[in-house]
């Protein structure tokens, strides 16, 4: 009998123990749970490892406060693009801007001879042009870029389309001097596309190829392991790696002086594009020649 | 705490000198035991006197030689190995405090030193006689002086395994540590053949938890007698942990 | 004002007679990349010992997210993973079971992390190998790993760089930069080459023997190392008395071949060149020039050494 007694005693006695760990342990967990809302620690809750079912919702919370850091530097990240892209935007809509509020003072003046206020209207409508394309690409990037923008994907024959869209170039590449080295495979390459998703991705390429180039320029389609591969070449001396590493971001020029060689948004745009279509559009400089590859599955 | 020691207990778990040192200790003290109760080996020891037969092979496993070569060893690869490849320092920085530290390290060094000098002869000689109905007990009304032998003999083993910490802790070598206590445990036996030793040395030796380690398997124990043994063996105890934990302390941790 | 992480006042250590550490105030803030330049000796080690609990100061204050207190400092250090000096393991044990140490010690719910850091430092393949049988390189990683995990807020590499072939810095620095812009890490590195941490670096401290000689930030190393004048006159000397006695800028440097660099003034050329004329010399030529990172360190540092 008096062992039995005693081993329950025994046994309370560590249930009991057992319990006011418990509760300590909550406690513990509870503090720190609320220093981490009030920004007084970024620290993770850390316990001590004796129970499974603590060390779960240690775990869980743990899991949550993963989440809401995230979340967090997502929208300081967020806000600081977002921020950055209207300083940008400005500047890119002020230099235009400024160039026709200054040419329009110089009409208003008396003293303006017929030739000079047909110049400076010439300027002006140029001007305004290049800010009409560039409202226009920041508008249709916004488009692609968000997120119920779906393209339809069938398959496209990709050489055709290149051929297409090249030969409307032509008369641009003979006013630039280029000579573009043409490496076009004849077999007929069919990706999983969306067509004038392509079109619009060949004719930004191009477009920066014309503007940029400088020398030679070598463009070829081929077929590499299973996929269909367009590249292109150009010299591009005064490149950097670094500057090719934010080739498509939304507002980066390499030189921000020279605005009026600026990319445009048109890279931007079919990288938005090449995603899309669950294809690939990258950048690499390899021996002062930037270059530029587009990939899609084929169908 | 409770992390420090699922820690220690953890990389106890991983350590491979300690699973070789538990097996060589099962192995060795198998044959002895077997050698002993087969009679190849003649024993002549309380443990017959008492009708205890079956244990009279414990002896060897209580000899201040045997165990403290074993615990060395132990303590030098689990304690100072810690300092030798620079493990210790992630310990530290931890946050944890120090003193947890080494009490938890200090726990679970005296855990397995349990394993490696008690627990595995006793398991040897219970295994052999369910198994194999080795030795056997003439008397079991005398496993009281058996429980109160071992009790006192454990308490005086701890404050050697804290001695032991604190040798590995000063020495930061498991090479230096095994030495040293080898032979701290040579001069014990030495010491205990040949007294009386001459002058105060003899009462030094009288009062430590040495000669009353040894002594702890003594018949006959009064009251005194006892208080005596447990007194000197915790205070020696608390007295090395202290020590231990301000050496650890004050260490600058290379 | 910046949320400080760690915070150093006074902070002095003397051993054996010598003073290793010579009241030094130090400042980390949230979110910096912290470079600690010093040459071998300088204190470096000394300091991130004592602000990882590894030594004890002599004298002053070490604070780490506002905790200054015993008890304080000790939670306190559960935010901050470090390696000191070289990564310590356990060679016995696998990267996962190093890790599982680590994850024990410091009482972190859920072995997910474990899986996450090795992947984190690219270790995740390594399965059975014991960390004794581990690539310099890798020790490396795994020592990283270790001082990751349970996300650290401020993590201490002291002399990280250290055994590293070039592409393991490239890597290192690439990781310390990502772990720094995409977890918001505070990081506190040292090295002896200002020109290692100038790839990464946000905020620098410059020690020298014991002493921080100066705290500047990224841009205003920048400035200091862009921005000089270069002068060269008929009579250098003289034209150094005019510095100081003039124009009140005793901050300028003297080269073998007799061409001052005068670091402050740089903006104000014409005051300077008046003044040289004057004063009856013959400017041969002047002009603001650039100093390179490690001559700056250089001249930092022996500057102290001769006064």
């Amino acid at each position: 009998m008096i062992y039995v007694t005693s081993a329950a005693v025994l046994l309370m006695f560590i249930f009991l123990l057992r319990l006011v760990w418990i509760k300590k342990e909550m406690r513990r967990i509870s503090t720190q749970v609320e220093r981490f809302y009030q920004g007084l620690s970024g620290k993770k809750v850390d316990i001590a490892l004796l129970d499974k079912d603590i060390e779960a919702l240690a775990g869980n919370i743990n899991q949550l406060i993963d989440l809401a850091v995230q979340s967090n530097r997502d929208r300081i990240r967020s806000d600081i693009e977002l921020r950055q892209a209207i300083a940008n935007m400005s500047h890119d809509l002020r230099t235009p801007l400024t160039a026709i509020i200054g040419y329009t003072k110089l009409l208003g003046a008396n003293s303006v001879t017929v030739e000079k206020r047909e110049e400076y209207l010439s300027i002006i409508r140029a001007t305004a042009d290049r800010l009409h394309t560039l409202l226009h690409e920041f508008f249709e990037l916004s488009l692609v870029q968000s997120a119920d923008y779906q393209l339809k994907l069938e398959p496209v024959q990709i050489n055709a389309l290149l051929w297409e869209v090249l030969t409307g170039f032509y008369d641009q590449f003979v006013e630039r001097r280029l000579e573009p080295e043409l490496n076009i495979t004849d077999e007929p390459l069919i990706a999983q596309a969306d067509p004038s998703a392509v079109r619009r991705v060949f004719e930004n390429l191009i477009g920066n190829v014309i503007r940029h180039a400088t020398g030679k320029v070598a463009i070829s389609l081929k077929q590499e392991e299973g996929n269909v591969v367009l590249i292109f070449r150009n010299e591009a001396a005064n490149l950097s790696e670094q500057d090719v590493d934010h080739l498509f971001d939304r507002f980066y020029t390499a030189d921000r002086s020279r605005s009026s060689r600026r990319t445009g948004l048109g890279l931007s745009i079919a990288y938005s594009l090449m995603s899309k279509m669950d294809g690939r559009l990258t950048a690499g400089l390899q021996d002062g020649c930037l270059e530029i590859r587009c990939g899609w599955n084929r169908s | 705490m409770i992390n420090l020691l699922r820690t220690e207990l953890f990389k106890l778990s991983k350590n491979k000198i300690f699973w070789t040192l538990i097996l060589i200790a099962t192995v060795v003290f198998a044959l002895l035991h077997i050698l002993i109760t087969i009679g190849w080996w003649k024993m002549d020891n309380l443990y017959m006197e008492a009708g205890l037969e079956l244990f009279s092979s414990l002896p060897l496993a209580t000899a201040p030689f045997y165990f403290m070569l074993f615990l060395s060893t132990f303590a030098g690869f689990f304690v100072a190995n810690d300092f030798t490849i620079g493990v210790v320092k992630n310990i530290v920085m931890s946050g944890n405090r120090r003193s947890h530290i080494f009490l938890a390290k200090f726990i679970v060094l005296v855990l397995g030193s349990v394993m490696l000098t008690v627990a595995c002869p006793l398991i040897v000689i219970t295994g052999g006689k369910l198994l194999f109905g080795f030795g056997e007990m003439t008397d079991p009304s005398a496993l009281g002086f058996l429980a109160r032998g071992m009790g006192l003999f454990l308490i005086h083993m701890l404050a050697c395994v804290a001695l032991l910490m604190l040798i590995a802790l000063l020495a930061e070598d498991s090479g230096k540590t095994i030495i040293i206590s080898v032979v701290i445990a040579l001069l014990i036996s030495v010491a205990e053949v040949l007294r009386p030793l001459p002058g105060i040395l003899d009462a030094l030796y009288r009062y430590s938890i040495f000669h009353h380690l040894i002594d702890s398997f003594r018949m006959v124990m009064t009251a005194p007698d006892m208080i005596q043994s447990l007194s000197v063996g915790l205070g020696t105890l608390l007295i090395v942990m202290w020590c231990g934990n301000l050496a650890f302390k004050r260490k600058e941790i290379k | 004002m910046k949320e400080s992480v760690l915070t150093t006042i006074g902070l002095t250590k003397k051993f054996k007679g010598q003073t290793a550490l010579d009241h030094v105030n130090l400042v980390v803030e949230k979110g910096d990349i912290y470079g600690f330049i010093g040459q071998n000796g300088a204190g470096k080690s000394t300091l991130l010992r004592i602000v990882t609990a590894l030594a004890r100061q002599t004298s002053g204050i070490v604070s780490l997210f506002g905790e200054s207190g015993e008890a304080g400092l000790i939670e306190a250090r559960k935010r901050v993973g470090a390696i000191i000096e070289s990564p310590t393991l356990y060679p016995d044990m696998t990267a996962r079971d190093n890790l599982e140490v680590h994850r024990l010690l410091r009482g972190i719910p859920g072995k997910a992390c474990i899986a996450k850091t090795l992947a984190l430092v690219g270790l995740q393949d390594t399965g059975k190998k014991k960390a004794r049988n581990f690539s310099l390189g890798m020790k490396q990683r795994l020592g990283l790993a270790i001082a990751l995990l349970g996300d650290p807020e401020l993590l201490i590499l002291d002399e990280p760089t250290n055994g590293l072939d070039p592409g393991g810095i490239v890597e290192l620095r690439e990781l310390v930069k990502r772990l720094n812009r995409e977890m918001g890490l505070t990081i506190l590195i040292s090295s002896h080459i200002l020109s290692e941490l100038h790839q990464m670096a946000t905020k620098y401290g410059i020690i020298h023997k014991g002493r921080l000689l100066e705290q500047l930030t990224h841009e205003q190393l920048n400035e200091k190392c862009k921005q000089h004048l270069r002068i060269r006159v008929d009579d250098p000397s003289q034209a150094a008395t005019v510095l100081e006695m003039e124009l009140g800028a005793p901050d300028y440097e003297v080269l073998p071949d007799g061409t001052i660099k005068l670091y402050s003034l740089y903006h104000d050329v014409r005051r300077v060149s008046m003044a040289l004329t004057r004063s009856g010399l013959v400017i041969e030529y002047l002009a603001p020039g650039g100093d390179d990172l490690e001559s700056y360190f250089t001249k930092r540092v022996g500057g102290e050494l001769h006064d």
